[in-house]
């Protein structure tokens, strides 16, 4: 298990901010100092381009770039080729949207549902749209959940790319992607999951999953932001092309290019070198952990701090049965915003608002939630810091009842 | 410290909103503009009713933090009456108030004044100001 005491001491923004009671890990997590450093070395030390230089800074700059990509390889489960450096999660799912969706045509159809993130939902539906297709729903249950007897009644002979989240942002319910994955793979369609909540404490294996994409953000995992992995299966991504540019043309003439092969074809222009070499450093760090431990870890603390916050009157908690570090709350008539600037004044950091998830929050029939996230620097401390500043804001607000 | 923030008439244009309807005033001689922050859950829509240059009538609908809401409220008072060209002015003189917490007394504030501690909350600038950006919106698009 974990020294908590330990892990603190690992990243020096909590002792350069004794105060911070930080439970916002869903939103960004903090970055402990070896991430830091890898990046630091790089910029110090070897800065220089990747892919292109013959003098040595080049050379070692291309050995820590192609040393990630592996490193993400073995941590997936996949091959080198599969691992494509984009800038984000957000950025991810676009780039697929668009490559695949322009291959779409007519009555083809995409599935998704109406518990997406606006990245998961938006690049599929609106480019979709562009091209006059068709984007579904897979009925929520009455439960909030996506399941796989509701998915298989809504899939049909139209549906060519499913794309949903594994694990939601605002809820933390997780989809069963890999059933969902299997019923695809055997009917020809391609799956698209955001992994972006995921793989904060699961260990992603995407082959087990057998999905096609599989889309995550290093700054969800103590890395750097500016950097997004895209599992990409090369079966289909041999056939996509996402950007043109720089690194990915192979021979360029007066009217034609050709690429080079994967994974450069799809990483267009100069990448983020120093935010690959810090991606890495951040899965270095986290594998010291078992997944399951810090799963097991992060779902202790939520158990903890809703036991305390059901002390306080007028919590409604959306996610209570949900297991994950993430507790989805409102406070009774007081709305959260003001919520947020009382435990802003204790320097308590939570999120608050839609989440960029308005669907959801349509669903729970509210305009905004708070969000409590916790990650494997948390302790029962936080959580005692977190409940008598949630205290002290319901009595400093009580005059609004 | 958030006593900076929610003085008392503040606290009582929330809790007693002035000039608020509960549902979409359906009335031609307004004009309708949503102001939102969704980001963080205001969603207010404002109806303003002029005649000629003269704003005579502000209403709002919707809800929000109580900033926003008592903003919305005070905003319903302080711009009504105005010609165009003085509401405007008024409403750059709303953001000085909240964004460097300087009154210009030359405005005749009367609880617009109260929202000078929101100056101490930066992230709350947008609260107070969204349904006043939101009647200055809709005069120059008036005025285009």
């Amino acid at each position: 298990m974990f020294n908590i005491d330990k892990i603190k001491k690992d990243f020096t923004i909590l002792k350069n901010n004794p105060t911070l009671t930080y439970l916002d890990s869903a939103a960004t997590s903090l970055t402990p100092d070896v991430v830091i450093e890898a990046m630091n070395e790089y910029y110090y030390h070897y800065r220089a381009t990747v892919h292109r230089s013959m003098y040595a800074n080049g050379q070692k700059a291309d050995e820590k770039y192609q040393a990630s990509r592996e490193t993400i390889a073995k941590f997936l489960n996949c091959q080198i080729n599969e691992v494509i450096f984009t800038k984000s999660t957000t950025n991810a799912l676009n780039l697929v949207a668009n490559s695949l969706v322009t291959k779409l045509n007519g009555d083809d159809e995409i599935l998704t549902s109406a518990l997406e993130h606006h990245s998961t939902l938006l690049p599929f539906r609106e480019f979709a749209k562009q091209k006059g297709l068709n984007t579904k729903y897979i009925p929520i249950n009455k439960y909030g959940e996506i399941t796989y007897d509701n998915f298989l009644n809504t899939v049909n002979a139209k549906t060519k790319i499913v794309v949903l989240h594994h694990v939601s942002n605002v809820l933390g319910d997780v989809v069963p992607i890999k059933k969902i994955a299997k019923y695809c793979q055997e009917n020809n369609i391609i799956t698209v999951f955001d992994g972006a909540q995921a793989i904060t404490h699961e260990q992603i294996d995407v082959k087990e999953i057998g999905c096609d994409f599989y889309a995550f953000s290093g700054h969800k995992i103590l890395g750097p932001t500016g950097i997004g992995v895209l599992y990409a299966n090369n079966k289909i991504a041999k056939d996509l092309i996402f950007e043109y540019g720089g690194d990915m043309a192979h021979i360029v003439t007066i009217d034609d290019v050709t690429t080079k092969e994967l994974p450069l074809k799809l990483e267009a222009g100069t990448p983020s070198i120093a935010e690959v070499i810090g991606i890495k450093a951040a899965i270095d760090y986290l594998m010291q952990y078992e997944f399951d431990d810090i799963a097991r870890h992060i779902y202790e603390l939520k158990i903890a701090t809703i036991n305390l916050m059901k002390e306080i009157p007028g919590i409604i908690i959306y996610n209570e049965n949900t297991k994950n570090g993430i507790i989805t709350f409102n406070f009774e008539n007081i709305p959260t915003h003001d919520v947020l600037q009382e435990l802003a004044n204790e320097n308590i950091a939570i999120r608050g608002g839609h989440m960029c998830n308005q669907l959801t929050l349509k669903y729970l029939g509210v305009n905004s939630v708070l969000r409590i996230s916790f990650y494997i620097y948390n302790d029962l401390n936080d959580v005692k810091k977190l409940i008598n500043g949630l205290k002290k804001a319901a009595s400093q607000l009580a005059w609004m009842l | 410290m958030t006593n900076d923030i929610y003085r008392q008439v503040i606290m009582d244009h929330y809790k007693n909103p002035q000039n608020k309807i509960s549902s979409p005033l359906n009335d031609s001689d307004y004009i309708k503009r949503e102001a939102l922050n969704p980001s963080c859950g205001d969603m207010v829509t404002i109806y303003v009713k002029f005649i000629n240059e003269q704003i005579i009538d502000i209403k709002f609908q919707g809800e929000g933090c109580s900033i926003c809401c008592a903003s919305a409220s005070v905003m319903t008072n302080e711009l009504n009456n105005l010609s165009k060209v003085v509401g405007l002015e008024k409403i750059n003189q709303f953001a000085n108030i909240i964004k460097d917490g300087v009154v210009d007394k030359e405005y005749d504030f009367e609880d617009g004044e109260a929202f000078v501690g929101v100056s101490k909350f930066p992230a709350r600038f947008k609260c107070a100001y969204l349904s006043w950006d939101t009647v200055g919106k809709i005069i120059r698009e008036l005025d285009e």
